[in-house]
């Protein structure tokens, strides 16, 4: 698949190239480095040219480089100066609550909770936060109840398919 | 003749009510799916795999199929209706699309849609018939120094085809999934690398997980992130197309169906890229040039036909060399190895009857999408009025549960968590997913068969060049890189352009 066809094209991050292009650069050295320091298993007399590190070392070397033309790229399209934004403040903060609550759920939540009631908050609570600010105060109501009810509908059925029908023993 | 015995076996062993069930749900929950701007079928095609996986081999295949048909078409309703593709192959449709649907004739471009989608699916599916057989023919004959070339050429020219106008960001996405593939034991010498001591990394990263993080998890980031949209027409009028429409453009149709289908065979070069390429071949060649943007039912069945016509062409490399040709193609060939099947050259020695089943269960699938898409038109429109807010924790959900299911350990949904964090990032930055995913794929392959054709050739390079299928191979590679650097393309500009004026 491509690059996300709804995002605005031609807006040209160069901060964020140059800013990733060392981040890969670092990778690429560093995974040339571990390739190079594997164990060579001359104990085992395998082939020399067939040493497990090999491959590793030629793709961190091929990152390396790719990133080294990035960061050319960025430079020469203004990436010392330019300004970076990332989107839109409103998009960014919708964002960061769907990152939040995503990242809650099976990291908190799950082993903390029976996995049916785990998903069911989840799903209530990202639901209702959404629709909350989506919606008029009047149906503020509304959008709790529907919340709550998809929730707990979906929580419960998740849990008994795979639980029942697909014999997984749950989280 | 033997192959339309093996293919009316296939077909006949799928009669029962049992199959012709699952081809229904299977293929209007595609549809669903695929129409649901936020779902993408390969998004699709991982969840259900992990939903599937108890059930026998035939009907989880069967299952995957009618999704990820069903999905490549449904993309088309909402790149007509909300201007925005529902998967990323359908953003080619919505160009004449949309414009079509404001005019007040969003039934008859639905309809237009359907019928192209069935005749590009028609296209490549005789395609699967007659090159899987050939093409594994011919890959028997590949010793580890092909092998090593072909995942290395299917990692370049995903790299160079699907990055948004910067092959560097393509390749560097290539060469980050085959840097996860080093995860793990190697296949050689069982040798485990870079797991810093977490055992559960042994194993290397699980594909399924990564997938879904990178198109499921990210997706509902994206999702999130991205303005509401807005429903511009519920209007439908006629669906069913006439005749005369479809016969009009025949030649386009077929056109279409043959780049799409070529586009589906490269490795990891997806629908979307089939889309582009059979519009803009279609806009060249088109009388009437300028109503391409503004409602042209030519480019409408470009579009719709070439990135249909993609999905069989994906399969024949994924079922005869293993080398997925679309990032869905990538996640069947995972439900594959789960279900006992083994893609590569071999399948048509020990499994010949397999890939004729694969072309009966997409026949079945094609025709799943024509009758429900022409049916359920008015119906489906119901499902495009799913808020995303009420879906997307839904998806998410399914995204931690399907990965945790197939192996039941939290370190898949790390992965996943993992990768759909870093696959938002990569994409917000411009950086296209489908060279990633294919260099997990491929990097087990390159691997082994770098260094087993090193070994076999006591440390000389020298097969790898002279060996005719591999120097095709490496020129191809080369050429590649070539035409991406600016310098090189400015140049050989220059010196076509006086031949051109």
């Amino acid at each position: 698949m491509s690059a996300d066809p709804v995002s605005p094209a031609g807006t040209k991050p160069a901060r964020a190239d140059l800013f990733t292009g060392v981040l890969f650069l670092a990778l690429g050295l560093a995974m040339l480095y571990g390739g190079y320091t594997m164990d060579r298993l001359t104990i085992r007399q395998i082939h020399p040219m067939s040493f497990p590190g090999m491959v590793p070392m030629a793709l961190g070397a091929a990152l390396a480089i790719c990133a080294l033309v990035l960061m050319q790229g960025a430079i020469r399209s203004g990436g010392l100066r330019a300004g970076f934004h990332f989107g839109h403040p409103s998009g960014l903060a919708r964002l960061a609550i769907a990152l939040g609550l995503c990242l809650a759920y099976p990291l908190v939540l799950i082993g903390l909770l029976p996995f049916w009631l785990a998903t069911a908050l989840f799903v209530t609570v990202f639901i209702a936060f959404f629709e909350w600010t989506a919606r008029p105060p009047a149906r503020h109501a509304i959008a709790l109840a529907t919340a709550l009810l998809q929730g707990v509908l979906i929580g419960v059925v998740i849990a008994y398919v795979f639980s029942e029908l697909f014999l997984v023993r749950l989280p | 003749m033997q192959g339309l015995e093996m293919l009316a076996s296939g077909l006949l062993s799928l009669m029962s009510f049992t199959t012709l069930f699952n081809v229904a749900w299977a293929t209007v929950l595609g549809i669903i799916v695929g129409s649901l701007p936020g779902l993408t079928a390969t998004m699709g095609v991982a969840l259900l795999t992990t939903l599937t996986y108890k059930l026998p081999q035939e009907q989880a295949i069967l299952i995957l199929l009618c999704m990820y048909v069903g999905a490549i078409y449904g993309g088309s309703r909402s790149a007509i209706l909300l201007n925005i593709p529902g998967t990323p192959a359908n953003a080619a449709t919505a160009l004449d699309g949309f414009p079509l649907a404001r005019q007040g004739r969003a039934g008859y471009a639905m309809g237009i849609a359907t019928t192209s989608s069935a005749i590009g699916t028609l296209i490549g599916i005789v395609a699967l018939a007659i090159v899987a057989p050939l093409l594994a023919e011919v890959a028997l004959d590949f010793g580890s120094y092909e092998f090593f070339w072909l995942a290395l050429f299917g990692v370049v020219i995903s790299g160079q085809l699907t990055a948004s106008g910067q092959p560097i960001k393509g390749y560097i996405a290539g060469i980050l999934g085959l840097m996860v593939a080093m995860v793990g034991m190697e296949g050689l010498h069982a040798h485990v690398r870079f797991t810093f001591g977490i055992p559960e990394m042994n194993g290397g990263i699980g594909l399924i997980p990564a997938m879904v993080g990178a198109f499921g998890f990210a997706e509902v980031l994206t999702v999130m992130y991205d303005k509401r949209a807005q429903m511009v027409s519920t209007a439908v009028d006629r669906i069913i197309p006439r005749f005369v429409d479809v016969w009009r453009y025949k030649i386009t149709a077929l056109r279409s169906g043959i780049v799409g289908t070529f586009i589906g065979v490269i490795p990891g070069v997806g629908e979307d890229i089939g889309a582009w390429a059979s519009y803009a071949l279609a806009k060249r060649t088109s009388r009437e040039k300028d109503q391409f943007g503004k409602g042209s039912i030519e480019g409408l069945t470009a579009a719709e036909t070439g990135n249909s016509a993609v999905v069989p062409g994906a399969l024949i490399p994924a079922l005869t060399l293993a080398v997925p040709g679309s990032a869905p193609a990538a996640v069947l060939i995972a439900a594959l190895f789960i279900h006992g099947v083994r893609p590569g050259p071999m399948i048509m020695i020990e499994q010949p009857q397999f890939v004729y089943l694969v072309v009966a269960m997409m026949l079945l699938a094609t025709i799943a999408v024509t009758i429900f898409g022409l049916m359920l038109a008015r119906p489906l429109l119901l499902v495009l009025r799913i808020s995303r807010e009420r879906l997307m924790p839904v998806v998410f959900v399914l995204c931690v549960i399907g990965p945790y299911a197939i192996t039941q350990r939290m370190f898949d949904v790390w992965v996943m968590l993992f990768f759909g964090v870093f696959g938002f990032l990569l994409r917000k930055m411009d950086y296209p997913m489908a060279p990633l995913v294919l260099g997990i794929i491929l990097g087990d392959l390159l691997d082994k068969n770098l260094r087993r054709g090193l070994t076999l050739s006591d440390g000389e390079f020298s097969p790898f060049f002279t060996r005719p299928i591999s120097a095709v191979f490496c020129g191809l590679i080369v050429l590649t890189i070539m035409a991406s650097i600016p310098t090189v393309r400015r140049s050989a500009a220059r010196l076509l352009k006086p031949k051109t004026a």
